[in-house]
């Protein structure tokens, strides 16, 4: 058999197999979802903005907190390194339990549930992004940094002009990965009051039982802000070859 | 200005417990081209890398320019500025066009307009022999082209000193000529220059002194005539017999 009949039957199948499932799941109750439509893409609002935010602060902290773990004299350094292995070796709920009511509880003022969400998240981000671009800033030459250094640049020029741009750009595919899974972890708000699509999907299921359709929907929803976000960071990545 | 731009007094240098420099005591005179040479791991490299602060040592003063290395005198991005460097390889910036490889220390060091900046960088550029490449980008370049660019991209600073750490011997044969000529020319504008360099054709050519190293210390310093007629030490001797009949 040839490969191009292999495919095509490899094909066939797979069409075969997708029109099975969907005329499965054709009475799952669709009209639940038509129905809460609106709700439910307020939640993927929610999760889509939760996402950008926290990576986006959560971006910003991690240079931060890297350039901190490399250069920064013993005392500093050990408090970014610490901060970086806490908050990832804890669950990621608990940190939003922390935020949310031990925070107020030390002093007094509440948090509202927005803030204690994007703090949180932020902080996680921050967390698993330092070592994002930590070994993002390892792969750039030494020669690079010296360079610039002999030319009179100063620690902070060589920083921003010469070695985050590349660094950046070699981390990109981590940074998609942790964009990805920051996504998914927004998922955990719920626990602050917030109606995020994870919750939203419960809420409506919760009321109109129609599981198979909303899961269904869920998955499909949070495929698609996957593919979406990733997109947007690949349109980002500078156009030029990295080898000299 | 001095006249000798660069002095080592008694300077010693280790990493972790092995000592790679001992004892150096040197100096070096203003316009005159200097080539180092010496067998792998001897230290040409840490020592050349002490003139501009990349290393700093453990005991003994280097004074370049009139001024002792220090914490806060390299501090000064000018004084940095005043000493060239020309690396073995990856030293372009990958995601900067030829151009801006070229102006960027210029704008953010000297304060320059862009369209100064520009205009010098064009200038350089055209000394190596590169006018044509400013908005090409370094993976596009070969690798004699990088290195002319990172010549330029050290002209541009107006240095007093350039320093060369075997600059050709990441090259392949065909491309080693033309670097070496722009660093010829460069010498015979007047030019302060330390070269590490396994080129011996070139050495003798262009240098008024050879110094040899072995084993992190200074074995022999002599005019560039009497080291490859006779070189004063079986060291330096058998270095040369295994280099020039290579
Ligand atoms: N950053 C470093 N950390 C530890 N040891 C080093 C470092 N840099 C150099 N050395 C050691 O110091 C010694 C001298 O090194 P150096 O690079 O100066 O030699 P070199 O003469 O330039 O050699 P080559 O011809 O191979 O470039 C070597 O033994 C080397 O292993
Ligand atoms: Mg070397």
């Amino acid at each position: 058999m040839s490969e191009a009949q292999k495919l095509l039957i490899w094909r066939l199948s797979m069409a075969v197999l997708m029109a099975a499932g969907i005329w499965s799941v054709r009475d799952a109750g669709w009209d639940v979802v038509w129905r809460s439509g609106p709700f439910l893409l307020r939640g993927i609002g929610a999760t889509l903005l939760l996402t950008v935010i926290s990576v986006s602060i959560g971006l910003a902290g991690g240079v931060v907190l890297a350039i901190l773990r490399l250069f920064a004299p013993p005392g500093l350094r050990h408090l970014a390194i610490g901060y970086i292995e806490v908050l990832r070796a804890i669950p990621q709920l608990m940190v939003i339990f922390w935020v949310f009511y031990t925070w107020p509880a030390i002093t007094g003022s509440s948090v509202p549930g927005w803030w204690a969400a994007v703090i949180s998240l932020s902080m996680i981000a921050a967390a698993y992004l330092a070592e994002v671009v930590r070994a993002g800033i390892l792969s750039v030459p030494k020669t690079q940094w010296e360079s610039g250094y002999v030319t009179g640049l100063s620690a902070l020029q060589n920083m921003t002009r010469i070695i985050l741009p590349q660094a950046g750009r070699n981390m990109l595919p981590a940074l998609i990965s942790h964009f990805i899974m920051m996504l998914k972890t927004t998922s955990l708000v719920y626990v602050v009051g917030i109606i995020d699509f994870f919750r939203a999907i419960i809420i409506v299921n919760n009321r109109d039982f129609a599981p198979a359709a909303l899961y269904l929907t869920m998955a499909a929803g949070y495929f698609v802000g996957c593919y979406a976000l990733s997109w947007l960071v690949r349109r980002i990545e500078p156009r030029y070859a990295l080898t000299t | 200005m001095p006249d000798s731009p660069i002095r080592f007094r008694s300077v010693s240098k280790w990493f972790g417990t092995s000592q790679v420099l001992k004892g150096i005591d040197l100096t070096f005179g203003m316009g005159h081209v200097v080539v180092v040479c010496g067998p792998s791991g001897s230290g040409k490299s840490t020592l050349l890398r002490c003139i501009n602060g990349l290393e700093r040592v453990q005991e003994g003063q280097i004074e370049v320019l009139g001024q002792e290395l220090t914490d806060r005198t390299l501090r000064s991005s000018g004084f940095r500025a005043e000493i060239g460097m020309v690396f073995q390889r990856f030293s372009l910036y990958p995601h900067m066009s030829v151009l801006q490889n070229v102006t960027l220390a210029p704008r953010l060091v000297r304060g320059t307009t862009a369209a100064a900046a520009k205009e010098r960088a064009i200038r350089m550029l055209t000394r190596v022999g590169l006018a044509d490449k400013v908005d090409a980008y370094p993976a596009e370049l070969s690798g004699g082209q990088q290195q002319r660019v990172a010549i330029a991209r050290a002209l541009v600073m107006d240095p007093k000193i350039m320093l060369f750490d075997e600059p050709t011997s990441a090259l392949d044969p065909e491309m080693i000529h033309e670097v070496l000529d722009v660093m010829r020319d460069l010498a015979a504008s007047g030019m302060t220059m330390v070269i590490v360099t396994h080129e011996m054709g070139f050495a003798r050519e262009v240098a008024r002194r050879i110094i040899f190293m072995d084993e992190g210390e200074v074995v022999e310093d002599s005019e560039t005539s009497a080291f490859f007629s006779a070189p004063a030490t079986d060291r330096a001797q058998r270095f040369l017999d295994k280099i020039l009949h290579h």
